[in-house]
């Protein structure tokens, strides 16, 4: 059907794919349609519109980049991560792998970690979260910056409390060519402030040499504007927020003329660049299908024992990552949490009845749970919320996890035992 | 004309923001056991091959001829004839769930005082000629809050638009 219609384009979503052990090659593969099937880069194809602004598509030309980035990475320390995960740093700019961060605190190496500041950092999102955590302890220094007092903060020798959206402005644009610097509904709240004042008066106490960072974030948000003529007066006379004046034409096949940032300029179904790394398992030129690291085709003796697999990471409305599981409202909407999605043929194969205490297993651990059962899971499959302060799910799965191309964690699939709570057999 | 919320069961999610606004509009805390005036509920049904899902948001339907009023042997649930509502005193409940037999739907809940509690339609809201609160928030249009027969009329065009181009 997707190849005969035309146009047609594939919609993933942000986390069900990648959070594979084999998640890039994968999305290869599906990428690989849209380019066989012509809908590359078409209007109602999977059209490209180059982002402005974090992340979003603005139809404005901002020197985002040049400021996040003003120097080249081999002018400065190796990014977290580099040496295990070389393909990902190649391909990623302006980013570390933050999943090596547990690995790197501990071994020390290229560099030791001593000191760490975090904005909204969350130990929970980890694979091994425990570990993760156990690594944050030995720091010597470790501040966090958030809205709640989270259990991340709870470690943190410093907590700063950061305000909320609606006390702070930010600079937000929009893929029809419409830009906002938002105006706050009131005044930061208490001592919290913005995410931006607080790295601003950072840098301010630490003098840093950087005249951007000197002159203020205004100052700095305009710098990024310069090359779309918009500024921070002009969008202050706009508190609606404004059309950006000459917005880029929407073009089709911008690659005619552009071409692609690969090796040969081309859109390419065996790669260039992972050809360089030819011998490495599951880095294969062409998008080859590699089962799960934990699967009943890679460890078919591990799948006796441990015969679902595991499926964690996604989302319900009223619960995002850890962040509303403790206000009375939204827990409220689920009152059974936390609780594991069990298809009801494997919980009635298991004498297990809804709300029953169950417990989920790898090698690495042991949650207890009620179990829900819900047709929205397949037979032979575990869902379970991630997150939860009382049984976190992220603790059974093991730090190295990862995808070895991006580094992702392969929250998605990893095996896992289920056993009714109190008919354990024996005492594993 | 009187208004009554409607939920076209197509559109809702399971999302629950009207049930998280319903709780903030009327200063209920699940913690110290207040009952939820508005509840969302999950069905999983097998439709030949398919397993279908739908959610479902329920309160009070504000009977026009409610059966919970007629049941109350203190006259503590009232019917308003200007904006539909039914409402509880709760002065005057004392807490006999008479109501509870009495409902069709299953609607009444009773508080740590044991007072029969639920839905009021914000009618404090709607006569300063605001929306009831869920259908304010709801974000997929799911619940609306409309007279009875223009309800009615939009389903009725929506069903003959669809014969006719179908034809």
């Amino acid at each position: 059907m997707y190849a005969s219609a035309k146009p047609a384009s594939i919609m993933t979503s942000a986390s069900s794919i990648v959070h594979h052990t084999n998640g890039v090659q994968n999305y290869r593969a599906i990428f690989a349609l849209i380019g066989l099937t012509g809908n590359y880069d078409i209007f109602g194809g999977n059209f490209v519109s180059p982002q402005s602004f974090v992340h979003a598509p603005g139809r404005i030309i901002t020197r985002e980049h040049e400021f996040i980035q003003p120097r080249p990475w081999g002018e400065m320390a190796p990014r977290v991560g580099a040496d295990r995960f070389p393909l990902w740093t190649e391909m990623i700019d302006e980013e570390g792998q933050a999943m090596q961060l547990p690995q790197q605190i501990r071994s020390g190496e290229p560099y030791p970690i001593k000191a760490l500041i975090g904005f909204g950092l969350n130990y929970r999102m980890w694979p091994d979260s425990q570990r993760m955590i156990e690594s944050l302890s030995m720091l010597d220094f470790f501040v966090n910056v958030d809205i709640f007092m989270t259990d991340t903060c709870k470690y943190a020798d410093i907590v700063l409390p950061a305000c909320t959206s609606v006390e702070r402005s930010e600079l937000r644009c929009y893929g029809s060519g419409y830009i906002i610097y938002t105006q706050p509904a009131i005044a930061p709240l208490y001592d919290s402030r913005s995410d931006t004042d607080i790295i601003y008066a950072l840098a301010d106490r630490l003098n840093l040499d950087d005249p951007l960072f000197k002159a203020g974030y205004e100052a700095s948000i305009d710098w990024i504007l310069e090359p779309s003529g918009i500024n921070i007066a002009e969008l202050k006379k706009h508190p609606g927020g404004m059309p950006v004046p000459n917005p880029i034409k929407r073009e089709e096949k911008k690659y005619l003329r552009d071409g692609f940032a690969t090796p040969s300029g081309k859109l390419e179904f065996k790669s260039k660049v992972l050809e360089r790394y030819t011998g490495r398992p599951g880095f294969d030129a062409l998008p080859v299908y590699t089962p799960s690291q934990r699967s009943y085709e890679a460890t078919p003796e591990l799948a006796k024992e441990y015969p679902f697999i595991l499926n964690t990471g996604s989302r319900l409305p009223m619960f995002i990552h850890t962040r509303t599981y403790r206000l009375s409202w939204t827990s409220s909407l689920r009152p059974n949490h936390p609780a594991a999605d069990i298809n009801p043929a494997d919980a009635s194969g298991m004498g297990i009845n809804q709300d029953d205490a169950i417990h989920i297993a790898t090698p690495e651990g042991r949650i207890t749970v009620k179990a829900n059962l819900t047709k929205m899971v397949l037979p032979g499959v575990i869902n379970m919320y991630h997150g939860h302060p009382d049984a976190d799910v992220n603790q059974l799965f093991a730090s190295n996890y990862l995808d070895p191309l991006s580094g992702f964690p392969g929250f998605k699939s990893t095996l896992c035992k289920v056993e009714k709570a109190g008919e354990e057999a024996g005492n594993k | 004309m009187k208004k009554a919320i409607y939920l076209d069961v197509d559109r809702c999610v399971g999302c629950g923001a009207c049930v998280v606004t319903c709780m903030d509009q009327n200063d209920i805390y699940p913690e110290t056991g207040q009952p939820a005036l508005r509840r969302i509920y999950q069905i999983e049904e097998k439709l030949a091959s398919k397993t279908g899902i739908h959610y479902l948001s329920v309160a009070c339907q504000h009977c026009e001829d409610s059966p919970c009023a007629m049941g109350c042997p203190t006259g503590a649930i009232i019917k308003d004839n200007d904006t539909g509502s039914v409402t509880v005193d709760q002065d005057l409940c004392i807490g006999c769930h008479s109501c509870a037999l009495a409902c069709p739907f299953g609607i009444p809940r009773y508080n740590v005082q044991e007072k029969m509690q639920k839905c009021s339609l914000c009618v404090e809201r709607v006569e300063a000629g605001l929306e009831p609160a869920c259908v304010r928030v709801c974000p997929m249009g799911a619940l609306r809050f409309k007279e009875v027969n223009l309800l009615q009329r939009e389903k009725e065009f929506k069903i003959i638009r669809k014969v006719v181009a179908t034809k």
